[in-house]
């Protein structure tokens, strides 16, 4: 165990990303901080427009902030790497497993050669490439078959598999997870997050979970940070914060999940003021 | 009460490029006027399937039996001339994402004035002014200005109020919603169920509404038709999704869903063998003859097995 065990994973520290298109000025990320915690999950919650894209994307590294400043296991990521070896550094700080598994796989290669290539970049213990991505294919519960297929012919939950497989094949100390579950129907999506659980008990791996939904959020994560137009609303355990909202718009977004009040006469109507 | 919407024992079946596959085996459900019924299942369940052949919108090529009945017309022997002005002038559709519904380059009024003009021929003042209307009757407000903005120049949320304005524009009499808010925020998303109940019950259209989500259909229908591999299996009042599902499909899919409530150590996952158990069981519902509940009486249709 590193020296750093305990040490925050992500600070975020009065982060501020400022759009400008055509003189218009767009603020989607506005002096937000806070701190994930080593060993505890987070959730970012949040709606379209609520800035938790963008900061994932700072976070990955993949924008830089306006002002402020992001830390990952200690290490500044506001700056773009200088070097190869510093870009293979921060790459196994952190990763990302993105809503749409269409997107993010390349179609012209198989699974198994897919992984290969990201193990010949990051070589694992040992240096057996070929049996690491086959070890990697029996964690996501890929059988060898799927492995050589191209992710064209596998369901979107086989295919999110694959981009679990993947970001694992760093070995990242975090998965950043955007609406990683959202596409997928109700029993895939309940065998994606019980494999992100199991995958979380035994390699150790944090996850950091961008999503519109709320018991999602509850099921993966330990605590959560509320966004609402770019602004940092709420913060706290996930279990605290979702049943006892301190903030109306934590409220209003708890409320707006569909329930049995909704049949109560009136309620839908005063919540959305519509009727 | 009189069923606007009857459909008996309907197969589909679609050739997939290599084989037939059939799309909906054997599916009866009704509709009355005023009324939500929710499809819920997962892709491929045949629900989008089912509203599809209702608007017939099926592939020329797709094989299709059992019957149809629109306030007591037989939907699948419509003419050309007679299938366009049902689809023009007696049903709304709204689908998942109001960007594909709606033209980037013409005006949000172009688009919602379209069937005022064209098929109830109104004058295209008229046609503006009643507009304004529908877009305050989906709480859209300043609606002159909005009519005059392109669909960029409003939210998705917004866009899918102006989808429905333009979907009641020829007051018609059957509204299908296919996963009508499934790309939308949950604020949103309340805001597009309130306005769908609302006009269903203010203007005593039949709804059906198609979604993935349980919970949301449990909260907005009056009916809910579970699909599972082509057929309803279980038919019940949304009131008792929570304790009165009887299917183990329904009950699956209940268990699997995470809540908002607690965390669970482990979701319950469906296996193979679960799958092939709800092939087998029997369904539940209006389909068992007899046994329908009383709030279910006035909606089974007479000609059940």
């Amino acid at each position: 165990m590193s020296a750093d065990q305990s040490a925050p994973a992500v600070v975020v520290d009065d982060v501020t990303r400022v759009f400008s298109k055509r003189g218009r000025r767009t603020v989607a990320v506005d002096a937000v901080s806070f701190t994930m915690r080593a060993g505890r999950d987070l959730g970012i919650v949040g709606e379209s427009g609520s800035g938790k894209s963008t900061l994932a994307r700072i976070i990955m590294g993949l924008d830089q902030p306006t002002s402020g400043r992001v830390l990952v296991h200690g290490e500044d990521l506001s700056s773009k790497p200088r070097s190869r070896a510093e870009r293979l550094r921060r790459a196994k700080l952190v990763q990302m497993v993105y809503q749409d598994p269409y997107g993010s796989l390349d179609p012209r290669q198989t699974v198994r050669s897919c992984l290969v290539e990201v193990l010949r970049l990051h070589p694992p213990r040992g240096g057996n490439v070929a049996a690491r991505a086959s070890e990697l294919g029996d964690l996501v519960g890929l059988t060898p078959a799927q492995l050589d297929r191209s992710p064209v012919g596998l369901s979107g939950g086989q295919r999110q598999r694959v981009a679990i497989a993947r970001a694992l094949a760093v070995e990242p100390r975090l998965i950043i997870l955007d609406e990683a579950v959202a596409a997928l129907d109700i029993s895939i999506q309940a065998q994606i997050l019980n494999l992100l659980a199991e995958l979380r008990d035994e390699l150790g791996t944090a996850y950091l979970l961008i999503s519109h939904d709320l018991a999602v959020v509850r099921q993966l994560t330990d605590d959560v940070v509320v966004l609402h137009h770019g602004r940092l609303v709420e913060q706290g355990e996930t279990g605290a914060v979702l049943d006892e909202p301190a903030e109306d718009y934590t409220r209003r977004l708890r409320d707006s999940i569909p329930s049995r009040h909704w049949r109560e006469p009136g309620m839908l109507e005063e919540l959305t003021r519509v009727g | 009460m009189t069923e606007l919407l009857e459909v008996e024992d309907l197969v589909v079946e679609l050739f997939d490029g290599a084989e037939w596959v059939r799309a909906l085996d054997g599916v009866s459900f009704t509709v009355a006027p005023g009324e939500i019924v929710g499809f819920i299942g997962e892709s491929g369940s045949g629900k989008s399937t089912a509203v599809n052949a209702v608007a017939r919108l099926l592939p020329a090529s797709a094989r299709v039996s059992g019957s149809i009945r629109f306030d007591g017309r037989d939907v699948l022997a419509f003419r050309q001339r007679e299938l366009a002005r049902f689809r023009s002038e007696e049903l709304g559709m709204v689908f998942q994402d109001p960007r594909a519904s709606v033209n980037p380059v013409t005006t949000v009024g172009e688009y919602v004035t379209e069937g005022l003009r064209k098929t109830k021929r109104m004058p295209r003042a008229a046609a503006y002014a009643r507009a304004e209307q529908l877009l305050g009757e989906v709480g859209i407000a300043e609606p002159a200005q909005r009519l005059a903005e392109y669909p960029h120049q409003l939210s998705g949320g917004m866009l899918q109020r102006a989808v429905i304005a333009a979907a009641l524009s020829t007051d018609p009499r059957l509204m299908l919603a296919d996963e009508a808010t499934t790309a939308l925020d949950v604020t949103r998303q309340a805001e597009i169920a309130a306005i769908l109940r609302a006009a269903t019950r203010g203007r005593g259209l039949g709804t059906i509404f198609i979604t993935h989500d349980l919970e949301l259909a449990g909260a907005l229908c009056d009916r809910i038709c579970v699909m599972y591999r082509g057929r309803i299996v279980e038919q019940l009042p949304a009131e008792e999704l929570h304790g009165g599902a009887k299917h183990p499909y329904t009950l699956a899919l209940l268990r699997s869903r995470p809540s908002i409530e607690e965390r669970m150590p482990r979701l319950p996952t469906i296996t193979a063998a679960d799958r092939e158990a709800f092939l087998t069981a029997p369904a539940v519902g209006a389909d068992d003859a007899g046994e329908a509940s009383a709030s279910e009486a006035s909606a089974s249709e007479g000609g059940a097995r």
